[in-house]
């Protein structure tokens, strides 16, 4: 078994076009780093990612007693850089806490929907005849609703909160996943590595998990990226519509849902800079994801 | 081509299906029994059971499913819980709002996405094609509620410039027949009410605008890019032709042929996006009466409004799939 490991190993093909002594992986960073806005992009996400990790273990926050109505919606200033909100509050402390609630569904509900996404897809695409139908079908009708709109009506009738919104951004995010990882299979399953691996007697799962699953993953990469950031904006259009994070969680969404009201008084640091927030987390995902597909795919770098 | 269409139509009646399942689905997502939880504070067992039995909440679930697609297919789609009043009336009433944000907004994405997309497209590599393409991905990155609030504040309540809320201003003798204003007041020849509906729709339909016109703008250069490599432009300009001729005549007419279905796609993520961008402007439509309606657990609402939406959606891809087809004599079906 140890010999037709490596043999099936040794016919593997390459995916990445890359310099002798060089891993596909190193390769693909290498085109990545070139990118001065994939660089952005890995930046910024980075730096949202690390305002999630750190804030909260360097900083003791409590909602629920942050309140002073004595400076209600004071204009940015030294004390408070980002101004304070209706109920008194900083609003840069609030941003900070934010990413840990934000970032984190979006991460989490992306983790759940690549997980069973993936695995479903890879399940249709390999048995293949009526398992795949039923499935690709459900997918189908996942995929006729608009994303928002499902999720909304989910939450909706499931019940407001975090909990409910991270299954929601779940459920709606599974059917790309899906069907990028049932294309993937479809693709690799007839070529010779695959089959000579079977020929030595790999298992069924053996050839999904060993040899197809990873040389579907450069699109599923870009795939989670993207569905990351999709997932951020979602948090926080549920959070706005009062259906995700419950006052007084610190949350990009629930805060504008909170200062909405307030445009009109001209108080515009309120909803500045939770929105911002949002933007710009939002925005590192998707230049990141979009640097990824040119760096992980070379068929597509010519676009 | 007839064929085809008749084929293509016939495929979308299991999709309908499928999302009716999924619709008729949300009300059994309610968390515990489902008649308490619409009623709230006024539950009595008695009240419970009245509900359960108006609802058909009693039967075996598969009866329960063919009562629903039964009333669905005679256009009942339910009645309110709170107010009593049967949902497809208030949709229809509602709808006209929501199309004429939802037109306005694709039409300014067109108008602005693709010239955008065919700058980038023909300057590849500039600072222009550089800037366009780092601003459709911050366009696609816009939380579009946060964008409309900033549009507000800024131009309706720093400037002055524009109005943040409703169709037209309170107190005016108006009366829209059809309930697409723009129309209405095109017909009566009121030019004053019709400039006072065009100045409320400038500030919604520009948010709403945001995304698809990124995405717009994504798929012309992408679209542009491919079509100006084929050989036959080069032809074309190996014939001595000018840029503009080669870029206009030659070029554009198959470059847009993928964005027709990218402007179909986005209906679905138009009219979610509605919900957020009503909500903001007080935008008498559908969107704000679904966020109005989770407010006040109106089930029925939400269950009917997303049904709706839904069919919308799934019927506007067909028909963006076979205008695909009857403008692209290329593709042969049959």
């Amino acid at each position: 078994m140890g010999s037709a490991t490596s043999v099936a190993a040794a016919i593997e093909p390459v995916v990445f076009p890359a310099a002798p002594g060089q891993s596909p992986a190193a390769a693909a960073w290498r085109r990545l780093i070139a990118s001065p806005v994939a660089r952005a992009g890995l930046a910024m996400a980075c730096g949202f990612l690390l305002m999630a990790v750190v804030t909260p273990a360097v900083h003791r926050y409590d909602a629920g007693t942050d309140s002073d109505l004595g400076s209600r919606l004071r204009s940015p200033s030294r004390e408070h850089p980002f101004g304070t909100d209706s109920l008194g509050r900083d609003i840069l402390v609030r941003v900070l806490h934010g990413a840990r609630v934000s970032l984190g569904l979006g991460v989490s509900s992306v983790a759940v929907a690549a997980c069973l996404g993936s695995g479903l897809g890879l399940v249709a695409g390999y048995v293949g005849r009526r398992t795949d139908l039923v499935l690709m079908f459900c997918m189908d009708i996942l995929l006729a609703f608009p994303g928002t709109l499902l999720a909304i009506a989910i939450v909706a009738m499931i019940g407001p909160g975090l909990r409910n919104s991270l299954l929601a951004i779940s459920i709606v995010a599974i059917p790309v996943y899906a069907r990028i990882s049932r294309a993937a299979v479809l693709e690799l399953r007839h070529l010779e590595f695959v089959t000579a691996a079977r020929c030595l007697g790999g298992g069924d799962g053996r050839l999904l998990l060993r040899h197809i699953l990873p040389n579907s993953l450069p699109p599923l990469i870009v795939q989670t990226t993207l569905a990351i950031a999709f997932a951020i904006l979602e948090t926080a259009a549920l959070g706005f519509l009062g259906l995700g994070a419950q006052p007084p969680t610190a949350e990009w969404g629930a805060m504008l849902a909170d200062s909405y009201k307030y445009f009109t008084s001209g108080a515009w640091w309120v909803f500045f800079f939770p929105g911002a927030a949002i933007m710009l987390s939002v925005l590192g995902f998707n230049l990141l994801g979009d640097g990824l597909r040119d760096a992980l795919d070379p068929r597509l770098r010519s676009n | 081509m007839r064929n085809y269409a008749i084929r293509r139509s016939f495929t979308v009646i299991p999709v309908l299906l499928g999302v009716s399942v999924l619709v008729f689905s949300f009300i059994h997502m309610i968390p515990g029994d489902p008649a308490s939880v619409m009623l709230g504070e006024k539950a009595t067992p008695e009240r419970a059971d009245a509900v359960r039995k108006q609802l058909g909440l009693d039967r075996p679930i598969a009866e329960q499913y063919l009562l629903y697609i039964g009333k669905v297919v005679r256009g009942d789609l339910g009645v309110s819980i709170v107010r009593g009043d049967p949902v497809l009336p208030d949709i229809l009433r509602r709808f006209p709002a929501t199309v004429e944000l939802a037109v306005t907004a694709i039409m300014l994405a067109l108008l602005a996405g693709v010239p955008i997309g065919i700058v980038s497209a023909v300057w590849r590599g500039s600072v222009v094609d550089s800037f366009a393409r780092v601003w459709a991905l911050v366009g696609v990155s816009m939380p579009i509620f946060w964008l409309g609030l900033m549009l507000a504040w800024i131009f309706g309540v720093e400037l002055r410039w524009l109005p943040t809320g409703f169709r037209m201003e309170a107190g005016t003798s108006f009366q829209p027949i059809t309930n697409f204003v723009i129309l209405d007041t095109v017909l009566e020849r009121d030019w004053a009410a019709l400039v006072d509906a065009l100045r409320h729709l400038v500030l919604p339909s520009v948010a709403l605008a945001t995304i698809p016109l990124a995405v717009i703008a994504r798929m012309t250069r992408a679209s542009m890019l491919e079509t100006l490599s084929r050989d036959y432009i080069r032809t074309a300009q190996a014939k001595g032709l000018s840029g503009r001729v080669v870029v206009l005549h030659h070029a554009l007419g198959n470059a847009l042929l993928p964005v027709l279905t990218v402007i179909g796609l986005q209906v679905g993520s138009l009219l979610a996006g509605a919900i957020l961008t009503e909500t903001i402007f007080s935008w008498p439509g559908i969107g704000r009466w679904v966020y109005e309606s989770i407010g006040s657990r109106d089930y029925a609402i939400v269950q009917g409004a997303s049904l709706f939406i839904a069919v919308i959606v799934v019927v506007v891809n067909m028909l963006t799939d076979l205008l695909y087809a009857a403008v692209d004599p290329r593709i042969k079906y049959d």
